[in-house]
């Protein structure tokens, strides 16, 4: 009997030591994966991380003890910030793609903890983000409102809260939205938008009476996401913003909603603040002008440049007859800027029925060198003799012009003119004149161009 | 530095610096020419030179390869293929790669500034868009604040008025939009030529002390990285780094400065000295200056043409005060509204 009981003792310790064994092996095999991971790791750069996610997945728990000894090394105190800063990010990186429970108590100490880099606590907050664990909801609150702290954590942790959608964090969000660091607001503002509950729209409302535009304009977009029946109101609020990139932001949202922003838009074109007319034309031009002729008609009265250029760029582009009766009728009209963009614009549409009245329209002293310009576009036949005779009047502009026009519809008729506009006294009418005498290309032409380039070497 | 959007800085300066690798050895191949005196073969940088080599600087060889003669900070001479050319591309964008043609003119919009190099007023009072976009969406993108903090332009600037101030500059200087182009580009090539070698010799933009320039010291102060910055016409130019550089006045310079402008305070004649000898720019202007005679106008990214033509020896300050009349340091500082660039009322009318 003894010797049956030593013989099982015998056995099982012989299987205790196959276990054991065993178990060593496989240890040793996990450490030399995770030791191989990490070196790994430690030889990508930042932008190559994510190629080993997945296998810090697969490990898991056991690889959370080689990282954390990295972290603790004590030769790291001896390195540069910029080295540290990118030592503890990868840790943090690492844990959060890990993401076990004991991997999110390891990210808590680390955002909680002083003493590491303000960047690697921050890298934490980022890993806790795509953790979301409610575990984390307390930590993160904390280290939100720790004004020891310097920002980067702290601006993490808003980011993370925001991701997690935990109420409790509202308060102290709303809190951050009064900070004087500009990425402390930008970090309560996205938490807000991400919870998005009414109270978290509330200061969100706050977030658009921020003093910097670039807050605001980061605002618009969640609140249009929260409250969808505000859209075209908050968008419409963009337009007004100081903020290029915002009033830029608000632009393209109401291009994309087209038509039905009409009736939102026509008020605009009256509005007092004149970069709130321009937005409006600019929408209007890149929706569907041709539905809104009349309204960019009438901007080409606007006291302001930039919607009157916008109006007429517009209207260039629709190129239709029901605009072109229009702009004809404004070749009379009092406003020389009315004028000269009519004559602008039906340059570019290039149609005979507007040159006689350019032809009336190049009689005009300040707008007339526009309407020879447009008749050089069109190049009737008709419009050689009256641009013949701008060629001779006082008025520099026009017959800068009238040689302009003349050399894009080359006319023999023209050649005597063209030749005593060689010796005007200014540079650009001559330099017009003498490239329209070269296209017509006659022997008399060439004769005198011969003659004046002489001149000039 | 301007407040622009910064989107993979690294990441993107990375696939700059590869790209650039690329563009130059395709475009500088070989990189030893031979010596036009001696015989000799050229070696280019990082290889260096005991002795200042007999060349011009800048100097182009019977095969096209442009090159300029630079002095290291550890008294050094070396060789630096700077050309360039119609087609050559930057490699900017992902994707683009072959885009940004150095040479290009926008023609469509600008065609006597494509003829002549050099715009027409007439055409300049027309234009009503520049590469399809309004020239109001232009300047409301390009003032301060706008597409960028600093601004391409000074907020009562727009497109026009600076494009016609500066096209009235360079007429005065008896110059065209391209020869003040090139000089930029020149600058911008050394940096990429540098950037490239510096990867394998160890040698960065730092060793460079200065480059000849028709006979100037031109000191290159920076040629660092910056935030993107987009362009502010519909084109595909971008903007990565910083272009700084100087010369320093003689003392016969100084002294014809303070005779002209001796009402000038001695805080001003700093100024003035400064504004004459020292560009900090980035390297979208040379591009914006071939395509549209585009200098940036009053912002801290300009490029001032007269600035351009006494630092590399395009004219000298006799000739260029000759051309203002008197009114430099007005040229110089002013900026171009409407008012002042109309044709009624301009500044520089013949």
């Amino acid at each position: 009997m003894k010797n049956k009981i030593r013989v099982i003792l015998g056995m099982i310790l012989l299987v205790m030591g196959c276990i054991k064994g065993f178990a060593q092996d496989s240890r040793s095999n996990e450490q030399e994966k995770v030791d191989q991971l990490i070196q790994k790791f430690w030889n990508l750069s930042y932008g190559e991380w994510g190629s080993v996610r997945e296998t810090f997945r697969e490990i898991g728990d056991p690889v959370l003890e080689s990282l954390m000894k990295m972290l603790r090394n004590k030769e790291t105190s001896e390195w540069s910030s910029y080295r540290i800063e990118w030592h503890q990010r990868r840790i943090a990186w690492a844990l959060g793609e890990v993401g076990t429970e004991r991997a999110i108590e390891l990210l808590i100490e680390m955002i909680q903890d002083r003493t590491l880099h303000d960047y690697g606590r921050y890298e934490a907050a980022m890993a806790l983000r795509r953790i979301k664990s409610e575990k984390a909801v307390e930590p993160l609150i904390q280290v939100l409102n720790d004004k020891e702290s310097n920002p980067p954590p702290r601006f993490g942790a808003a980011y993370a809260l925001g991701a997690i959608q935990s109420e409790k964090a509202i308060p102290s969000l709303i809190k951050a939205l009064d900070e004087e660091n500009v990425q402390m607001r930008m970090g309560a503002v996205s938490g807000l938008g991400n919870i998005g509950t009414d109270e978290a729209v509330a200061g969100l409302m706050k977030a658009l009476k921020d003093r910097d535009g670039y807050i605001r304009r980061l605002t618009y977009p969640y609140l249009i996401k929260l409250l969808p029946e505000k859209k075209t109101e908050f968008l419409i609020m963009a337009l007004r913003e100081d903020d290029w990139g915002a009033r830029e932001d608000s632009v393209k949202a109401l291009v994309e909603i087209s038509e039905p922003m009409f009736e939102h838009l026509f008020p605009l074109l009256k509005d007092d603040d004149r970069v709130v007319r321009w937005e409006a034309v600019r929408i209007l031009g890149k929706i569907q002008p041709e539905k809104a002729v009349e309204e960019m008609t009438e901007a080409l009265k606007d006291s302001d440049w930039m919607v009157r250029n916008e109006a007429a760029v517009a209207l260039a582009r629709i190129n239709s007859p029901n605009v072109m009766l229009p702009l004809i009728g404004l070749l009379k009209d009092n406003n020389s800027y009315v004028r000269e963009e009519a004559a602008w614009i039906l340059g570019e549409m290039k149609s005979e029925r507007a040159v006689n009245p350019l032809i009336q329209a190049l009689k005009e002293e300040d707008t007339g060198w526009m309407a020879a310009m447009a008749l050089g576009k069109i190049q009737s036949e008709k419009a050689v003799k009256p641009l013949i005779r701008a060629l001779k009047e006082k008025n520099i502009e026009k017959r800068r012009a009238a040689a302009w026009a003349l050399e894009k519809m080359p006319s023999d008729k023209a050649v005597k003119s063209l030749i005593v506009a060689l010796k005007d006294a200014d540079e650009e009418v001559r330099m017009w004149a003498a490239e329209a005498l070269k296209r017509i290309g006659t022997p008399e032409a060439f004769k005198a161009l011969e003659k004046y380039r002489n001149k000039i070497n | 530095m301007k407040d622009c959007k910064i989107k993979g800085l690294w990441l993107r300066a990375v696939l700059l610096t590869a790209i650039s690798a690329m563009t130059l050895m395709a475009s500088q191949q070989p990189q030893v020419k031979q010596y036009p005196q001696t015989k000799e073969y050229l070696k280019f940088f990082p290889h260096t030179y005991d002795q200042c080599p007999e060349l011009p600087s800048p100097y182009t060889t019977k095969g096209g390869i442009e090159i300029v003669v630079a002095h290291t900070k550890d008294n050094q001479f070396t060789l630096i293929p700077v050309t360039v050319k119609k087609g050559e591309s930057l490699g900017y964008r992902e994707g683009d790669w072959d885009k940004i043609l150095i040479l290009e003119v926008d023609a469509e919009d600008f065609p006597t500034l494509a003829r002549t190099g050099l715009h027409s007023e007439l055409e300049l009072d027309h234009v009503r868009w520049i590469t399809g976009r309004s020239i109001a969406e232009i300047t409301d993108s390009g003032r301060p604040g706008g597409s960028s903090g600093a601004g391409f332009m000074a907020q009562e600037e727009d497109i026009i008025s600076v494009l016609k101030g500066d096209n009235r500059l360079i007429k005065k200087l008896g110059l065209t939009h391209p020869q003040m182009a090139k000089p930029l580009f020149h600058v911008w090539n050394i940096a990429r030529w540098v950037g490239y070698t510096s990867q394998s010799a160890g040698r960065t933009i730092g060793s460079i002390d200065y480059f000849l320039y028709n006979k100037r010291k031109v000191r290159l102060i920076t040629a660092g990285g910056r935030g993107w910055q987009y362009s502010i016409f519909n084109d595909e130019i971008q903007g990565m780094y910083h272009l700084e550089f100087s010369i320093e006045l003689d003392e016969a310079e100084k002294a014809f400065l303070q005779e002209r402008y001796s009402n000038l305070s001695n805080e001003q004649m700093a100024d003035f000295q400064k504004m004459l000898s020292h560009i900090h720019t980035g390297e979208m202007v040379p591009f914006y200056i071939m395509r549209y005679g585009f200098y940036e106008g009053h912002t801290g990214y300009r490029a001032d043409p007269i600035a351009i033509s006494l630092i590399f020896g395009l004219r000298i300050i006799e000739e260029i005060d000759k051309a203002f009349e008197g009114n430099l340091h007005k040229a110089l500082t002013e900026n171009f509204t409407r008012e002042n660039t109309s044709a009624a009322g301009g500044r520089y009318e013949e």
